[in-house]
């Protein structure tokens, strides 16, 4: 584009990115009536998943897990060892961090502005091949991704990876053939050792009593211990996704294994890591209510306008996946021109034409957002309500929740559009309405 | 000789005599200013836009015409979204204006030459980013108008947004006012003034 500046283009893709959630998608969720919980989760199988060890990946796979990676722009999220940063115009996570920590070329107000609003794409795992993850594990959560980081405010989004895609990230990410592990220990002192060296202060176990915060055995720095808790995993999922050999090696030496990790080296001798292992891999899992998905609220009985749909919810949040590039600088974003692996929607949230503009199907034509589905619910809120459906853990086939990976946009909200919706998708009287010119 | 070394006495003189307080305090040297360029391309063309939105046409192409100075081109020189956005721009701007709004002069030509040839512009700048652009809506609809303009090309028009009604796509009140304007059977025409008013009010919902 001729004229504009690089930072003129970060600047702009910044301020897009700024995820600038609703009150209930930063901080504390606002209740929302649900119905009691009616399913039991069932409880994870309490042995090793797998008792055979996995082989070594399949070298085709790893020759294409490069491009794979670029193409499916996982770096935009993510730091993969080996594989460059994005240019700064799709580099998500690194221009948050740039703004949290004041390098980013704006003025003071501008990035004081920023800094308020950003709080999730800043702290993201980093990739790098191990031998920790089963690979069995991988390609499950790639082809199917559930919350993982009870803490992580944006997880994991679900994809749309073809089963090649899933079979070559899972391989890049364990490529070495599985070690047999040594003798587990005591489940029932590795409970202990969890108790006494503070294990809960960051992570959750679903499935078993309450791990207790207690005080951590070595000191560290607030920011360090923050950027724990929020990477933290439930440690439920540790018998499925980790090698039992890799998992004694982590808890001996997390930073041997990955560079930069959140987790600090705890000092455990080696019967204690094997009672811990114990613990994770074999304690029993009790079932656990999963909470109900909300209801949708019925329409307000008020006149609702764009305006105030746009200041509550597109606005904040929307636009930054989905906006015109004719307009934006950059690509508009994933949600218009593709991206991750999506085929591009056309699809701009950033104006009131571009809403009413529709987006693109699988098969390219233009259809519209308010197009009622089977259930007779407008499109866009079928989406919005499948995020609720997607954290209560039972995500609806065919329908990809919005939005992507972030906390769902409170029922309140949703209801705010649906209203908007059903009374014709008014808006306030616009300048020059009735001049001359107009029709 | 002699001259020489009075100079340079007179030099050490002057150096030594100098308060060194004052050299401290003294001003560091002009440095060369890093002067910081800011594109004002996007702010222009939204400028433009709304100044066409509120109906100030001419605003809207000096606007236009100001942030992309090529805009005539066809296809544009500067082939940025931008510059193709600012150009659908100034096509209505012209449109609205019936050729008021001038995206180029002609040489030698009269008054009614220029703006017909200028509208003339429009029409083929719209149907060429609406070629281009299949998929976009918006373009569909700035084409729409301008076809409306020509008495010739009217049936097109209506046929293009009555596409869009059906699909329930039409991006604006404005495309319904004019769907109702080209509309010759009534409860159509009314069907596309009552979804004009849901949407925009009756300010913008002519019959």
């Amino acid at each position: 584009m001729q004229g504009v500046t690089r930072s003129r283009r970060v600047g702009a893709l910044a301020l897009l990115l700024a995820v600038s959630l609703p009150p209930a998608c930063g901080g504390e969720p606002r209740p929302v009536p649900a119905k009691a919980a009616e399913v039991i989760a069932p409880a994870p199988d309490p042995e090793p998943v797998a008792a055979a060890l996995e082989p070594a990946a399949d070298p085709a796979l790893l020759a294409r897990a490069s491009a794979r990676f670029t193409a499916l722009e996982c770096n935009r999220c993510h730091e993969i060892e080996s594989i460059a940063a994005p240019t700064p115009e799709f580099d998500c996570v690194g221009c948050h961090r740039k703004i949290l920590a004041g390098d980013f070329e704006a003025s003071p107000q501008e990035l004081a502005g920023w800094q308020s609003r950003i709080h999730s794409l800043v702290d993201v795992p980093r990739l790098v091949p191990g031998p920790r993850f089963r690979r069995a594990w991988l390609q499950g959560f790639l082809a199917d991704t559930h919350d993982l980081r009870p803490n992580l405010e944006a997880g994991m989004p679900r994809f749309a990876l073809a089963p090649d895609d899933v079979a070559t990230l899972a391989a890049w990410l364990s490529p070495a053939a599985e070690t047999a592990a040594p003798a587990l220990g005591d489940a029932t002192r590795g409970r202990a050792v969890i108790e006494a060296k503070g294990c809960g202060t960051c992570h959750r176990m679903r499935g078993v009593a309450p791990l207790p915060a207690t005080t951590l055995p070595i000191a560290i720095a607030p920011a360090a211990l923050a950027r724990g808790q929020r990477l933290a995993p439930d440690l439920a999922h540790a018998r499925e996704r980790l090698r039992p050999a890799a998992l004694l090696q982590w808890l001996e030496s997390p930073e041997q294994l990955q560079p930069g990790t959140a987790m600090p080296t705890i000092p455990l001798d080696e019967t204690e890591r094997r009672d811990v292992a114990a613990y994770l891999l074999q304690a029993p899992l009790e079932a656990v209510a999963v909470a109900a998905v909300p209801e949708r609220l019925p329409l307000l009985q008020r006149e609702v306008r764009y305006e105030e749909v746009d200041a509550k919810i597109f606005h904040k949040t929307c636009r930054h996946c989905h906006s015109d590039p004719e307009l934006v600088i950059g690509d508009g974003g994933p949600g218009y021109s593709g991206g991750f692996g999506f085929p591009k929607r056309g699809l701009d949230l950033n104006s009131y034409e571009g809403i009413l503009s529709g987006s693109l199907d699988d098969q390219g034509q233009r259809r519209s957002l308010f197009s009622a589905t089977p259930q007779g619910v407008p499109r866009i809120v079928a989406h919005l309500l499948a995020r609720h459906a997607e954290q209560a853990g039972r995500p609806l086939p065919g329908v990809r929740g919005m939005p992507l990976a972030l906390p769902a946009l409170p029922l309140e909200d949703i209801q705010l559009l649906d209203t908007w919706i059903a009374q014709g998708r008014k808006r306030n009287a616009q300048p020059g309405d009735d001049a001359e010119g107009a029709p | 000789m002699q001259r020489r070394v009075i100079g340079l006495l007179a030099l050490v003189v002057t150096v030594a005599a100098a308060p060194v307080a004052s050299a401290c305090l003294r001003k560091p040297p002009p440095q060369p200013k890093l002067a910081k360029q800011v594109d004002h391309t996007q702010r222009d063309v939204l400028a433009a836009e709304k100044a066409l939105a509120r109906g100030d046409n001419a605003k809207a192409g000096q606007l236009a015409r100001g942030a992309i100075p090529a805009i005539a081109q066809l296809p544009p020189t500067d082939a940025a979204e931008l510059a193709t956005r600012a150009q659908r721009t100034l096509a209505i701007a012209t449109v609205r204006s019936a050729g008021d709004v001038h995206a180029f002069e002609l040489d030698g030509a009269d008054a009614a030459h220029t703006k017909a040839a200028n509208v003339a512009w429009a029409g083929l700048v719209l149907s060429y980013q609406a070629a281009l652009k299949a998929d976009n809506v918006m373009v569909k609809l700035q084409l729409a108008e301008a076809l409306a303009a020509d008495t010739y090309q009217r049936t097109r028009a209506r046929d293009l947004l009555r596409d869009l009604s059906a699909r329930d796509l039409m991006p604006s009140a404005r495309g319904y006012a004019m769907l109702a304007q080209l509309e010759g059977d009534a409860a159509l025409r009314d069907a596309a003034l009552g979804r004009c008013r849901d949407l925009g009010g009756d300010s913008t919902c002519k019959a």
